[in-house]
């Protein structure tokens, strides 16, 4: 299930807000919603508060979707309260969720709706108005047959045959602690109907234990083989052959995923499993590209947000769900930063997700096609819009600006709006070269001037280190 | 990307050593187990031949003092080593598992260069040491967007091939740009604004030769 609408009435800094994220006219998927998404936008335009609104949507229907098992009344006071506030349309394709939004009160109604034009009925159209929600309540609750069930069925069918859930990374994902969080045990698989998980409250460093599990099954299957090929040699074939074809999850997160990075760092995963207790192997180890050895306390900043970003994915192998990273390239050095969403979004991690990411990083968003950024914009008012990147239709071909075919310095003023290309002094100077460069091209110029002018263009250049494009244009 | 001559070996105990071995077809051994034996004489001895550039991008790995022939004695070179950013590459990546010592599928290059290159596949019209080698015949250097491009009167399976390697030895790497420009630019201001020499009289810079040559060139073309 994939988002591909959102529209919010009246939430914090989002007043009538809509966002297609659909691929545009003209794209090989148009019409379908977007893979991954990039927020971006000024601090305080809302882009925590975008990843928030998703979690807490979803969050709305995996409670919807725990409604049909659950005694009468265990979840009402808190579903009053949620449904007070969402609507939620279902649509006609399956693979999309297509329209999520947060309405201020309203008119309660569970209603067929009409398209104007077609004159078909829509799905299901659900609004709630908190005047009106506890007279009309015992719609949800009431007896078979009447238009609360009907509305649950609906959400019910809907949400079992399509089930979803989130991945959520938070901004501090590194600060983890390890006593106090619960370790992840959740699916996220198509065979849990619903299950978001929050990795500000799940501790991202616990799901080094699921792959433990199979490391250990590895090693198990291993020694097995070893022991049975020293009794009978002509066993080595097999062992060979078993030993290139069976899945061994310390090497296909080293070399697939994380080694290409941690190498940068000088760093690589050790792939030793030597160990005797599980006890022992708290976290996955970490040694220089020379073998030493670096103990989890002693890991950068950067190096545990890397790995706490990659390894709940790969531990967790999501299938159609909603993964939310809220400023992954957190601590990370440019060169990584550049490379970060091809390494999160790789095939072998996950299988048909979408992708949000809310960033403040250039590098970041030169990842993204240009209809896959959502750039949030102030206005006059306060509350925020979404700048667009085209003109006219949303086609393909009517985008103007192209993050990933810019220069960064490109990025930094034509994506996200920085007036200047550097500091004021830069300005100054290139103003200094134009002047004296004009002189210098003068023919007549006696030789003492062009010795002393050039002099000072020369000194001046060497500080520029000859890089200045601008003059020649 | 100059034409380079290999055939001043000063590394003379390294390359009996190699010589005995092709001769009597013996494996080389593996490439990091015997790496300390000959590793410096090849190093030194590469940029001895490439000037101390980088053989792909031309930019200056290494001063000239270090790979003064005074460096070496008896075949072996005996001075301390220098840090550089410099790697040795494997021209043919293939030929690294059995040949990995061959003298003539080693290079000395910029270390960016030689992780974008890795184990991509080479084609020898692009391979410097070669006989029949000539940029100038391959090659054309574009100063306004600084890019090497295949040279004009080229066939379009040879300019297929000869952008493939522009590509593949990363000669208009953003990296090795950011350099070039600026250095040539100048170049050119000394003699154009500050006409502190001809293009007739300028001397081989320091690094970025080949662009430098073409740049001479299509300047000479122009007045």
């Amino acid at each position: 299930m994939k988002i591909s609408k959102i529209f919010i009435e009246d939430y914090r800094q989002f007043k009538n807000f809509e966002l297609d994220l659909t691929y545009p006219v003209g794209h090989d998927k148009a019409g379908k919603p977007l893979e991954k998404v990039c927020i971006i936008g000024q601090s305080g335009t809302g882009k925590t508060n975008l990843l928030l609104f998703i979690k807490k949507a979803l969050n709305f229907l995996g409670e919807i979707s725990k409604l049909e098992q659950a005694p009468q009344g265990i979840y009402e006071a808190h579903l009053l309260d949620i449904l007070s506030k969402f609507e939620i349309r279902f649509a006609g394709n399956p693979e999309v969720f297509s329209y999520l939004s947060f309405f201020s009160p309203r008119t309660f109604s569970i209603r067929p709706r009409f398209d104007p034009i077609t004159g078909q009925e829509e799905k299901v159209f659900l609004g709630f108005d908190n005047q009106q929600i506890q007279a009309n309540y015992n719609l949800l609750t009431g007896p078979p047959g009447n238009r609360g069930i009907r509305f649950q069925d609906h959400a019910w069918r809907f949400l079992k045959t399509y089930p979803f859930g989130y991945l959520y990374f938070p901004v501090d994902l590194a600060n983890y602690q390890l006593s106090k969080q619960e370790e992840v045990t959740a699916e996220i698989k198509p065979s849990s109907l619903f299950e978001g998980i929050d990795l500000n409250t799940h501790a991202a460093h616990k799901s080094w234990e699921r792959i433990l599990d199979e490391v250990k099954r590895y090693d198990e299957a291993y020694i097995e083989r070893s022991v049975a090929l020293s009794k009978n040699e002509t066993l080595r074939k097999d062992f060979d052959e078993w030993k290139n074809t069976a899945y061994n999850p310390l090497k296909v997160l080293a070399q697939e995923l994380l080694d290409d990075v941690l190498n940068k760092f000088n760093l690589r995963v050790n792939q030793d499993t030597t160990f005797e207790r599980k006890e022992d192997i708290g976290l996955i180890k970490i040694e220089t590209l020379q073998g030493v050895k670096i103990p989890t306390d002693a890991w950068s900043t950067g190096t545990k947000h890397l790995i706490f970003s990659a390894l709940p994915l790969f531990a967790l192998k999501p299938e159609k769900k909603i993964i939310l990273f809220d400023e992954p390239e957190r601590s990370l050095y440019p060169d990584i930063q550049t490379k970060l969403i091809d390494i999160l979004t790789k095939e072998t991690l996950t299988t048909d997700c979408q992708f949000f990411f809310a960033t403040h990083s250039p590098l970041v968003a030169s990842s993204f096609e240009p209809w896959e950024i959502v750039e949030l914009k102030f206005k006059e008012d306060g509350a925020v819009y979404q700048e667009h990147y085209f003109e006219g239709e949303r086609h393909v071909d009517n985008y103007v600006i192209h993050p990933k075919l810019l220069r960064w310095d490109g990025i930094l003023q034509r994506v996200f709006d920085l007036d200047a290309a550097s500091q004021p002094e830069r300005s100054l100077v290139l103003n200094q070269l134009a002047q004296l460069k004009k002189i210098l091209e003068q023919k007549d110029i006696s030789k003492n001037e062009r010795t002393e002018k050039w002099e000072e263009y020369s000194k001046l250049a060497e500080k520029l280190n000859w890089d200045f494009e601008e003059l020649n244009k | 990307m100059r034409k380079i001559d290999k055939s001043g070996v000063l590394s003379t105990v390294y390359k009996q050593w190699l010589d005995n071995l092709e001769q009597t077809q013996k494996s080389h051994g593996r490439y990091s187990s015997s790496k300390r034996k000959f590793y410096k004489d090849i190093v030194m001895n590469l940029y001895h031949c490439q000037k101390g550039l980088c053989a792909y991008t031309e930019r200056r790995l290494c001063e000239d003092k270090h790979f003064d022939a005074a460096s070496w004695s008896l075949g072996k070179y005996t001075t301390e080593t220098p840090d550089t950013e410099g790697q040795l590459d494997h021209f043919d990546p293939d030929l690294k598992k059995n040949k990995s010592w061959l003298w003539d599928n080693l290079f000395m290059v910029l270390g960016k260069a030689n992780n974008g290159k890795g184990s991509k596949i080479v084609d020898d019209i692009l391979k410097p040491d070669t006989a029949d080698y000539d940029p100038f015949k391959l090659l054309y250097y574009d100063y306004e967007f600084d890019l090497f491009r295949p040279n004009e009167t080229l066939g379009p399976l040879e300019e297929q091939r000869v952008q493939y390697m522009i590509s593949t030895l990363c000669i208009n790497a953003d990296y090795v740009k950011l350099h070039r420009k600026p250095f040539l630019r100048k170049i050119k201001a000394q003699i154009e604004l500050g006409k502190m020499m001809t293009w007739e009289d300028a001397e081989e810079p320091k690094q970025f030769p080949t662009a430098f040559e073409m740049l001479r060139r299509e300047q000479a073309l122009n007045q």
